[in-house]
C-alpha cells in the first residue's frame, strides 16, 4: 500500500524503521502487546469456527431431537453433546457455532456502516467547516443525547426483525464517535502544506479528502473500528435478547440467551455458555483495539 | 460566571429542538394508521370517519405545522395519551422516573467510588501484578453484556445462594415507611445497581489510572514531595484532587450510556422504572409512550451533561468562564 505509507501521518510513520512499511511497523509493535495477541488468537479461532460452521458443527443447529429433551427438559452437557441440548433437543454446541456466525457478521457489517457514515460526515465537517460543520456537529450532539439503545430498540420495532435490519439499525446509530474523531483530525490537517499543494495542482475536494486527508486519520479510525465491533456485538446481543433482533429458529448468541432465560435455574449452562462466548469475543476486540492504539501511538516508543 | 451560564443555556436550544424533533418523527413515522384507535369498528369504519379524525387530530396539516403544534403542547407537559392505559403519557412517566433515578443514582455512586479507588490504587502500583490484575478486570468489566451479568447474578445470588430477591423494587410484606422497607428496597437494588455500574466502574477506573499517572509526574507534585510532605498528603491532597477533575467531564459524557443501560437492566430485574415502561411500550406498539420516554430520557441526559459542564467550570479554576 504505497499511498498509505507515503502520505501516512508523519508522526506515526516516524516510528517505522528503515525500509519498513507502516503496516509492518504496526504489526511489529502489536506483537509485543500480550493481551492484543490473546485477543487476536481468540478472534481468529472464532472467525474460522464461524466461516467453517457447516463442517465444524457436530450436528445441524435446527435438528430437533425431542427424545433427548424429554418433556422439554434440556439435556445437561455430556460427552456426546459437550454443551448439552436446549429444550427442543437441539445440540447446543452446534447452535453456539452457528450463533457465532450471526454475531460476528452483524458486528462486522454494523461496524462498517458506522465507520462509513462517521467518516463521511466527519470529513465533510472538518474539511468544509462553516455552516456544514455547524449542522453536522449539532446533529451529532443531538444523536449523542438520545439514549442510543432505546432509539435502536424503537426503530427496530418499526422494521421487520431480520438480520439485515439489525445490521443497518445498529450501524446507523453508531457513527457519532467516529464522526467527531475524523472531524478533529481533518481540522488539524486541512491547512497544512500538503493539502495546499494538492489543491494547487487542481485536485478536487473529494480527492483531497479521500486520498490525502483520510489516510492521515486512519490510525484512530482503525482503533475505533475495532472497539466498534465490540459495541455492535454487544448491541446485537441485547437486541436479540429482548426479541427484537435475530429471530428464531436462526441462532444468535443474544437470542439463545432469551430462550435460556426460562431455564435459568433448571439448565444454567444454557445461559452461561452463550454469554461467555459474547464476553470473550467482546473482550478480545477490546484487547486488540487497545493494542492497536498503543502500536500506532507515536508518543509510545518501545 | 453568569455570562458562562447564559452561553451554556443558549447552547442547549438547538439540542432541545433536535431531541424533540427526533422524538416527534419517531412517533410520526410509526407504522400503522394513527386514526385507527379513535374509530370504533362496530359503529362503522369509513373513509369519511377517518378523514374527520385526521382533521380533528391535525394530521392533515403539513409536517412543520404538526411539529410546531406538538412542540407547543409538549412544553406544557401534554404528551398525549397512552394507547394501552389511556392515561396521559406524562403521568405514566413522571410516576416512574423516581425509580429510574434511584437506580441510576445508586449505580453512579457505586461506579464513582469503586472506580476511582481502584484507578488510584492501580496507578500507585503501576506495572506491579496488582496493576495488571486490575487492568484485565477492567477490560472484562467493559466487555461483559450487562443483561447477562444480571442473569448470572440472579442465578448465583437468588438461585443458588438464595440471598437476594431477583425481581421488582419492593416486597409487599414490608410496609412503606419502616426500617424494614428501607432494607427491603436496598436488597432489591443491590443487583440491578451493581449490574448497571460495572461498565462505568471499569471504564472510570482505567481513566482514573491514566489521569493519576499523568498528575503524579507534574511539577507541583514533585514540589510537594520536595518540601517534605508525607506521601499520604501528597497523594490525597495534591495529586488526587487534580486527577479527579476530568472525571466530572467523564460523568457528563456517560449519562447517556447509563440511561441506555437502565433500559435493559430494568427489563432483566423487572424494575418498575421509566426504562421498563419504554421497552414494554415498544413491544405493545404504544407509540405516544415510546415518544414520551425518548423525549424524557434525552432531556435527563441533557440535564446531566449540563450539570457536569457547570460543575467542571466551578471545580477547576483553570477553566475560563468567558
Amino acid at each position: 500500500m504505497p499511498e498509505i505509507r507515503n502520505s501516512m501521518n508523519s508522526k506515526s510513520a516516524a516510528l517505522a524503521r528503515e525500509g519498513e512499511t507502516w503496516l509492518a511497523m504496526v504489526w511489529r509493535r502489536l506483537k509485543k502487546h500480550k493481551l492484543a495477541m490473546f485477543g487476536l488468537v481468540i478472534i481468529t479461532f472464532f472467525s474460522l469456527m464461524a466461516l467453517l460452521a457447516p463442517w465444524v458443527a457436530p450436528h445441524c443447529p435446527h435438528e430437533q431431537r425431542l427424545e433427548l429433551a424429554p418433556r422439554g427438559r434440556p439435556m445437561a452437557p455430556n460427552l456426546a453433546h459437550p454443551f448439552g441440548t436446549d429444550d427442543l433437543g437441539r445440540d447446543y454446541l452446534s447452535r453456539v457455532i452457528y450463533g457465532g456466525r450471526v454475531s460476528l457478521a452483524v458486528g462486522l457489517v454494523a461496524m462498517s456502516i458506522s465507520i462509513t457514515i462517521g467518516s463521511a460526515l466527519g470529513s465533510m465537517a472538518g474539511y468544509y467547516g462553516g455552516w456544514v460543520d455547524d449542522i453536522i456537529c449539532r446533529f451529532t450532539d443531538v444523536m449523542l443525547c438520545i439514549p442510543r439503545f432505546f432509539l435502536i430498540l424503537a426503530v427496530s420495532a418499526y422494521l421487520s426483525p431480520n438480520i439485515f435490519n439489525v445490521m443497518i439499525v445498529i450501524g446507523a446509530f453508531g457513527w457519532m464517535g467516529v464522526a467527531r474523531l475524523v472531524r478533529g483530525e481533518f481540522l488539524k490537517l486541512r491547512d497544512q502544506e500538503f493539502v495546499e499543494a494538492a489543491r494547487a495542482v487542481g485536485s478536487s475536494d473529494r480527492r483531497i479528502m479521500i486520498r490525502h486527508l483520510f489516510p492521515n486519520a486512519l490510525a484512530p479510525v482503525i482503533v475505533a473500528a475495532t472497539m466498534g465491533m465490540a459495541q455492535a456485538i454487544l448491541l446485537e446481543a441485547a437486541l436479540s435478547y429482548l426479541g427484537l433482533g435475530v429471530q428464531p429458529p436462526a441462532a444468535s448468541w443474544g437470542n439463545m440467551l432469551q430462550q435460556a432465560q426460562g431455564y435459568l435455574t433448571e439448565a444454567p449452562w444454557m445461559s452461561i455458555i452463550p454469554g461467555a462466548f459474547i464476553s470473550l469475543t467482546v473482550l478480545s476486540f477490546n484487547f486488540i483495539g487497545d493494542g492497536l492504539r498503543d502500536a500506532m501511538d507515536p508518543k509510545l516508543k518501545q | 460566571m453568569q455570562r458562562y451560564l447564559i452561553r451554556r443555556v443558549i447552547a442547549l436550544v438547538p439540542l432541545v429542538i433536535g431531541v424533540t424533533l427526533i422524538s416527534f418523527l419517531l412517533m410520526h413515522f410509526a407504522p400503522g394508521d394513527p386514526t385507527a384507535i379513535y374509530i370504533d369498528p362496530t359503529v362503522g369504519d369509513t373513509a369519511e370517519m377517518r378523514e374527520i379524525v385526521r382533521e380533528r387530530l391535525g394530521l392533515d396539516q403539513p409536517l412543520p405545522v404538526q411539529y410546531a403544534r406538538w412542540f407547543g403542547r409538549a412544553i406544557q407537559g401534554d404528551l398525549g395519551f397512552s394507547f394501552v392505559s389511556h392515561r396521559p403519557v406524562i403521568q405514566e412517566i413522571v410516576h416512574r422516573i423516581p425509580n429510574t433515578l434511584m437506580l441510576v443514582g445508586a449505580a453512579v455512586l457505586m461506579a464513582l467510588f469503586l472506580g476511582l479507588t481502584v484507578g488510584v490504587y492501580s496507578a500507585l502500583n503501576q506495572y506491579r501484578t496488582s496493576d495488571y490484575i486490575v487492568t484485565v478486570l477492567a477490560f472484562i468489566g467493559v466487555s461483559i453484556p450487562n443483561f447477562w451479568l444480571g442473569l448470572m447474578m440472579i442465578l448465583l445470588f437468588s438461585g443458588t445462594l438464595g440471598w437476594l430477591p431477583s425481581v421488582g423494587m419492593r416486597d409487599i410484606m414490608a410496609p412503606p415507611g419502616t426500617v424494614n422497607a428501607v432494607v427491603d428496597t436496598l436488597r432489591h437494588m443491590v443487583m440491578p445497581a451493581t449490574v448497571l455500574s460495572v461498565f462505568h466502574m471499569a471504564s472510570w477506573a482505567r481513566y482514573q489510572r491514566s489521569a493519576m499517572l499523568e498528575v503524579i509526574r507534574q511539577d507541583y507534585v514533585r514540589t510537594a514531595r520536595a518540601k517534605g510532605l508525607s506521601e499520604r498528603v501528597v497523594i490525597y491532597r495534591h495529586a488526587l484532587r487534580n486527577a479527579a477533575i476530568p472525571v466530572i467531564t467523564l460523568l457528563g459524557m456517560s449519562v447517556a450510556t447509563i440511561m441506555s443501560g437502565s433500559f435493559i437492566v430494568e427489563q432483566v430485574f423487572a424494575g418498575p422504572g421509566m426504562g421498563r415502561l419504554g421497552v414494554n411500550a415498544i413491544f405493545s406498539r404504544d407509540y405516544p409512550v415510546v415518544m414520551g420516554v425518548t423525549l424524557m430520557s434525552s432531556i435527563l441526559v441533557l440535564a446531566g451533561n449540563f450539570t457536569a459542564d457547570i460543575m467542571y467550570a466551578v471545580v477547576d479554576p483553570r477553566i475560563r468562564y468567558d
